[in-house]
């Protein structure tokens, strides 16, 4: 102590010295001298971040984890490290005190006895001499500091894996950091879980119960089940990177998993010696972590304000990496946390932790991505990190550490070690984090936790900051949330703490504040104000600007002009004090540089001054927002909650009705500069769907483009569409959001053919001719007709069935005709209705001979060009440019030739009619893998393909990501000739590793009204011919090709009626037979009918009624003849098609009844021209 | 006078080797309330004058009146409705519809003309089958029936229209003795109670001997036409 007051007094001296004739009456400060400070202070902070984008510092505590990992490594026996061992070793004799013993601060001060002791065993077992100078002055230390039975329950553990100490279970808090195992066996939230003590605690926990049951095997009954929950418990708490936690928590859970079984956790051993190997500086001195999220997050935040233009990739880097750093689960602790906190690295995904969150969010809501899917992305990591944050505010209002604790738990002080209680620099750090995302002091969250913060502060006004030494840092961080969160700064308790910080101003105008007595035993510490430090200076004067920065002006500029002067040339800034308070004191070198660029940034913000540094395109940056490109996310991350930042534009978008449930969508460059990447989209408010996608590379000065959107068949009603539209301006990333409400009326979904319609008319027609006929015939009559008929059943049973026959086979013969165009068109629709396919070569496939045209020069080369033209046709929904390719491929040492097709992603999915079978379709981003055909998998090779697979495709190996199901045979690629169920499908970035092709084979287009295909195939056709006068190319598109197949078809329909025509000419005679045998039989009766003075139409009435019920049987039970013969030839045929019953039924009914008129009427009239007496003869 | 025809005559196979007349130039005048027998050997043309003044036939050459309507300018129709409304027929084989009850076959002229039946028809018939002695009749066929009793149908069937004229070709020709003289009785007595004229054709010289007029024909020809009084 005395010894650390006299270095004080002298720097202090020094520095009063040095900073005393300028501080006492500053001169003003210089805008230059200000600049030029934030520019070098923000390159040495750049010049700091790793080629990964991430700061991380390296950080000095005490020697305690070197001599850890000398011990652990000597325990295990770890080979090949023998020199590291040396190297340590020779670093540790070399940072001995003055006092004999080792401690926490790395360049003298105070001693420590576990410290020590441990730093003794490390030495001892790796060989060093014990009579050595070093060693018998450390043991005189630890004699005089209560010996080995005063150091700390680790050093002892350690002590008794080699027997130099006998029972180091029995020490204070041995309940914790030795518990019962058969805690494992309780309920995550039970009382006594592991979870129920620190974070810090329990990972070393259940290592030192299992190394304790291990040492004390003789006397104590280890449960095997326990054991194996422990040993469960150890495996799955290491992280990715080896490590479990910290490095004492590394040793310990290495040596223990060595006790349980050496050769089965060997692996997990050494890739933890990995971790630790990994974490040692070359001097030798052991880490005991990396801070690297902390780190970061402030250096962004830092940079962020000094608004240096040279920073904007580097900030690209450490945004993007803090964004990939945020932890997925809520932490081990908390099962039912929401995910998405953040913690201390990016490998520790088990304890995210306030403070960092807190952090990362006010980090990353300062800076802004250019490219709106990487924004959307930030906004979740934040909407994530924020809920989490919510949900770990403490009932008390302020935030702890790792842990929520819900009042039950009972929280002495915070400043003991083995407890997790709010505090007051986390809270801070969390109210600012939350202003960031839109909270006031208003929300009900806020108000609690400004009722704690109240509570927790002293007497003299200020805040105990854990994580920072200590006051100042508490203080500071409590200030600045309160200011950010819009709290009234002239309240009285702010004014009290205001005054707290003012008062501890030394005469060089900064702030400075260190250890005075560090108790191991507690975790506890005492703070003095002393000599000031850049980083401590920094928090005041940021608070202090926060609070009233006119009132304080004075001050703040007195510790500006202190970091000024205290600026090292290269722009950082350097001091030899420990400023940082975690577990132990420490200092983390760069506090220093970021916190004092934020510093006299912020001041040059309140001084209006800018730091003009020219952007790339000479004009200069005024605004604040910093914007980023990246591009490694997916467009499909953009929602609508992605808004704002709308500036003038020179994109008009245009929505209009334009017909029954179609829309049209203008855009409209009104300008005469290219808008680049115009990306259009248009959502459903209701269910956030993506209705239709737009993507185009440029749009010309004043160019138009329309699209129409059609809604057929949707449900009736209203609807809000939203369509956003994103583009680039001169640079600069725009976006335009405009919603409209439209209404849409259904559409009847009865789709019937003409002939249908024809045939139903004229059924219905002949019923109304006949009703009228018979409107005023008495019912005798009628009676009498169906006595007739009954009187010679034979006959009537004959003819019956010969209509019968003749209206089943032309009815079915009809539908059947249609069933086969149904079925066709169907196959058509599975193939993709509405899909051109445009060909770089002349491919002719109607029916009638070509007409004679003359002869082009070239093929055109289907390019990016053609592509975009394509695009911006009115009907286009999307277009798909495909490269075709043939090679061979091996599957399992067997090898066949396969057609390969490369397609765009970003379009396939949309495009192809072909569904997914297992595993999913290819997307964007996934590199070299393949969805593969039906065939393909099943049948190519002996073995089927299955998803995950590995195929050999020409030299490279690609994983089969999807199988497809199979397709009907029509349903193929045109352009291909091949049922894509043999076809390989790859993504279109990947063709380069196979062919090198500068332009495209096919491209695809598909369109979005598909009964307006013919006109956009007709308006590609137009397009192509005017921008590649010449060039042979073809389109092909669905409805063309059915046309042609129909036009086959008819014909074979045709055949079919001619027998079902024939058939009925057939049953038409029999009938005409019938009524002559009849009439011939009858012709007494007819006579006598004329004798007794029945008219003409009378006795006519009479015979054609008996047709025409005999018409109308025939016809029913043709009906049921007809379908029964379209169901059995369908069931043979093998297809299914639903058939038009309303059609047959009426086309039945009407042969029925148009035979028997026109078969039975002719002999009746030539019966009924006779005289009444040849009839009754 | 009711039927009333000038020179009429016949024609079959006209204007072939065939040619023969049925009848040759007849003249007749038939007065209201006439009882008329025809009579004459078989081939005479008793038939034939019979289907032309029925109008079941029609006359080759000459005029033919009835009810001072000119038959050979009728149309098919007109014919038709004039047999319904003024003419009643009795045939030799009585010419009942085998597929309708008796009933139905004393209606088939009401059936077929413009008027139909109603029930007051259907009461009168009715009564008429009580009055000929065919009171359980009705619904039978004519299969069920006898020779005389079909005959009595086929004479309600005459008389359902009330019609002027009774034209009855051999009324009893299919009938025995006894049957022949009760049909015959019935048919004078429609004769005396409704005064109707009533032409009948017949071998019978019983019957023959009860008309009020006899006319004989011979080859075609009306070889006397006179008064009886026996």
């Amino acid at each position: 102590m005395y010894k650390k007051v006299i270095s004080f007094s002298i720097i202090f001296m020094l520095l009063v010295v040095l900073t005393n004739p300028v501080t006492v009456e500053a001169a003003p400060i210089s805008d230059n001298q200000l600049k030029n400070s934030i520019v070098t202070a923000a390159d040495y902070l750049l010049s700091l971040q790793t080629d990964r984008g991430l700061w991380q510092a390296d950080i000095r505590i005490n020697p305690r984890e070197t001599a850890y990992f000398m011990v652990t490594a000597k325990y295990l026996q770890i080979d090949g490290i023998e020199e590291d061992l040396k190297t340590s070793a020779a670093w540790l004799l070399d940072h001995i005190n003055e006092d004999g013993g080792w401690g926490f601060f790395d360049q003298g001060g105070n001693s420590d006895v576990s410290i020590t002791a441990i730093v003794r065993l490390a030495l001892i077992i790796n060989g060093v001499d014990e009579e050595c100078e070093e060693l018998k002055r450390s043991a005189v230390f630890v004699e005089n500091n209560g010996g080995l039975k005063n150091s700390d329950i680790f050093c002892k553990t350690f002590y008794s894996l080699f027997d130099l100490y006998g029972e180091p279970w029995e020490s204070p808090h041995s309940e914790i950091f030795f518990p019962d195992l058969s805690i494992l066996y309780l309920d995550n939230n039970d009382e006594y879980s592991p979870y129920s003590s620190m974070a810090w605690g329990r990972e070393a926990g259940i290592a030192m119960s299992v190394i304790k049951e291990y040492k004390k095997r003789e006397n104590l009954h280890i449960k095997a089940q326990e054991l194996s929950l422990a040993e469960q418990w150890m495996v799955s708490h290491q992280l990715e990177d080896g490590c479990w936690y910290t490095l004492l928590g590394t040793c310990l859970n290495m040596i223990a998993l060595h006790e349980i079984d050496s050769v089965k956790h060997a692996p997990r051993i050494s890739k933890g010696m990995a971790w630790i190997n990994s974490n040692r500086d070359p001097d030798g001195y052991q880490k005991r972590f990396v801070l690297s999220v902390w780190d970061t997050a402030f250096s962004i935040s830092a940079l962020l304000k000094s608004n240096i233009e040279s920073s904007a990739e580097s900030l690209l880097k450490a945004a993007t990496w803090i964004i990939n750093a945020q932890t997925q689960g809520g932490g081990y602790n908390w099962s039912s946390a929401p995910s998405g906190g953040w913690s201390y690295n990016e490998y520790n995904i088990l304890y995210p932790d306030s403070d960092d969150t807190a952090l990362a969010i006010t980090a990353l809501n300062d800076l802004r991505f250019t490219s709106y899917s990487a924004e959307y992305r930030k906004k979740m990591a934040i909407e994530k990190g924020k809920e989490w944050l919510l949900y770990m505010q403490n009932d008390d209002g302020g935030w702890g550490t790792f842990e929520r604790f819900d009042g039950d738990k009972d929280f002495k002080d915070p400043t003991e070690s083995t407890e997790d209680p709010s505090v007051a620099d986390i809270t801070g750090h969390v109210l600012t984090a939350l202003a960031s995302c839109g909270y006031t002091s208003n929300d009900q969250v806020i108000q609690k936790c400004i009722d704690y913060i109240k509570k927790d502060q002293n007497d003299q006004g200020a805040w105990y900051g854990r994580w920072g030494l200590c006051y100042l840092y508490g203080t500071s961080c409590v200030l600045q949330g309160l200011s950010d969160i819009g709290y009234d700064m002239d309240d009285e308790f702010v004014v009290k703490a205001t005054d707290w910080l003012l008062n501890q101003q030394n005469e060089d105008g900064g702030w400075g504040e260190h250890f005075s007595w560090w108790s191991e035993k507690n975790g506890i510490t005492f703070t003095e104000m002393g000599p000031s430090t850049p980083e401590q200076t920094a928090w005041v004067i940021m608070a202090l600007m926060k609070v009233n920065p006119d009132k304080y002006m004075t001050q703040i500029e007195a510790g500006v002009q202190y970091l000024l002067d205290s600026q090292e040339e290269y722009g950082g800034w350097e001091h030899p004090y420990y400023t940082v308070l975690g577990l132990n004191p420490y200092k983390n070198p760069y506090y220093a540089h970021y916190f004092s660029l934020a510093a006299l940034s912020d001041y040059a913000k309140v001084k209006g001054i800018v730091i003009d540094t020219p952007t790339e395109n000479g004009e200069l940056r005024t605004d604040k927002e910093t914007y980023l490109m990246i591009d490694n996310f997916s467009y499909e991350d953009v929602s609508e909650d992605v808004m704002g930042f709308i500036k003038k534009s020179d994109l008009n978008v245009d929505f209009q009705k334009n017909g029954k449930n179609k829309f049209l969508l203008s855009l409209y460059n009104d300008g005469k500069e290219e808008l680049e990447d115009v990306i259009v989209t248009v959502y459903d408010r209701d269910t956030n769907k993506i209705i239709a996608a737009y993507d185009f590379e440029a749009l010309k000065g004043e160019e138009r483009i329309s699209k129409t959107l059609s809604f057929s068949n949707e449900k009736q009603g209203e609807k809000i569409l939203d369509i956003i539209a994103e583009y680039t301006a001169r640079g600069e990333a725009r976006r335009l959001s405009n919603s409209h409400q439209i209404s849409l009326t259904k559409e009847s979904d009865i789709n019937v053919s003409i002939f249908t319609i024809i045939v139903i008319t004229i059924a219905v027609l002949l019923f109304i001719c006949l009703y009228i006929l018979f409107k005023n015939t008495n019912n005798q009559l009628i009676r009498f007709a169906f006595k007739n008929l009954a009187r010679n059943r034979t006959r009537t049973i004959l003819t019956f069935i010969g209509i019968v026959i003749g209206i089943s086979a032309t009815a079915g013969a009809i539908s059947l005709g249609q069933a086969f165009d149904q079925k066709l068109k169907k196959d058509f629709e599975s193939f993709g209705a509405g899909r051109i396919i445009i060909l770089p070569e002349k491919v002719d496939i109607s029916v009638s001979p070509p007409a004679q045209t003359f002869e082009k020069s070239a093929s055109l080369r289907l390019d990016d060009d053609v592509v975009d033209e394509i695009k911006k046709i009115e009907n286009v929904k999307s277009v798909c440019p495909v490269i075709n390719y043939e090679t061979t491929v091996i599957f399992k040492g067997e090898s066949t030739n396969c057609f390969i097709q490369f397609v765009d992603l970003d379009t396939f999915r949309l495009m192809t009619p072909l569904n997914i079978d297992k595993g999913s379709i290819l997307e964007k981003g996934d590199g070299l893998t393949a969805n593969v055909g039906y065939d393909i998998s099943t049948k190519a090779f002996t073995e089927t393909i299955d998803v995950g697979d590995t195929i050999k495709i020409g030299d490279l190996e690609v994983k089969t990501k999807g199988v497809f199901q199979e397709t009907d045979g029509l349903s193929g690629r045109i352009e291909s000739i091949v049922t894509p169920n043999i076809v390989i499908y790859l993504p279109l970035e990947m063709a380069d590793k196979f062919v090198s092709k500068s332009y495209y084979d096919v491209i695809e287009v598909k369109v979005i009204d598909t009964n307006e295909t013919k006109a956009t195939d007709g308006k590609i056709n137009n397009i192509l011919e005017d921008k590649y006068p010449n060039r042979i190319f073809s389109t092909v598109y669905t409805e063309k090709l059915q046309s042609t197949v129909s036009e086959i078809l008819y014909q074979f329909d045709l055949i079919i009626s001619f027998i079902g025509v024939f058939c009925l000419l057939v049953s038409g005679i029999g009938i005409m037979n019938m009524v002559l045998v009849n009439i011939t039989e009858r012709r007494q009766e007819i006579g006598i009918m004329m004798a007794v003075g029945a008219s003409y139409k009378t006795i006519m009435k009479t015979l054609i009624l008996e047709l025409v019920f005999l018409g109308i049987m025939g016809g029913v039970a043709g009906f049921v003849g007809g379908l029964l013969v379209v169901l059995i030839t369908q069931s043979i045929a093998q297809i299914i098609t639903i058939p038009d019953f309303a059609f047959i039924l009426s086309l039945s009914l009407f042969l029925g009844i148009a035979i028997v008129l026109f078969f039975g009427v002719i002999p009746i009239k030539k019966a009924l021209k006779k005289e009444p007496i040849e009839a009754l003869r | 006078m009711i039927i009333k025809a000038k020179k009429i005559s016949k024609v079959y196979n006209q204007n072939s080797e065939a040619e023969f007349f049925g009848i040759r130039e007849v003249s007749l005048e038939i007065n209201e309330g006439e009882l008329v027998a025809i009579v004459g050997p078989s081939g005479a043309g008793k038939t034939t004058l019979f289907n032309m003044l029925g109008t079941l036939d029609t006359p080759t050459f000459g005029q033919l009146e009835i009810k001072d309507k000119n038959i050979l300018s009728m149309g098919y129709n007109e014919k038709s409705k004039l047999r319904n409304e003024v003419i009643g027929f009795i045939f030799q084989q009585f010419r009942l519809i085998s597929t309708l009850s008796a009933l139905d076959n004393a209606l088939l002229p009401l059936l077929v003309s413009d008027e139909g039946v109603d029930s007051s028809k259907k009461e009168m018939v009715a009564h008429l089958f009580d009055k000929y002695g065919l009171k359980n009749q009705l619904n039978k066929y004519p299969s069920q029936l006898s020779g005389g009793e079909q005959q009595r149908v086929a004479i309600i069937r005459a008389l359902v229209n009330d019609p002027d004229i009774i034209l009855a070709d051999e009324p009893t020709g299919s009938l025995d003795s006894k049957m022949s003289e009760f049909v015959f009785n019935t048919l004078q007595q429609i004769h005396k109670e409704n005064g109707k004229t009533v032409i009948y054709i017949t071998h019978d010289m019983n019957l023959v001997k009860k008309a009020d007029r006899l006319i004989k024909i011979k080859d075609g020809s009306v070889i006397s036409d006179e008064a009886c009084g026996y």
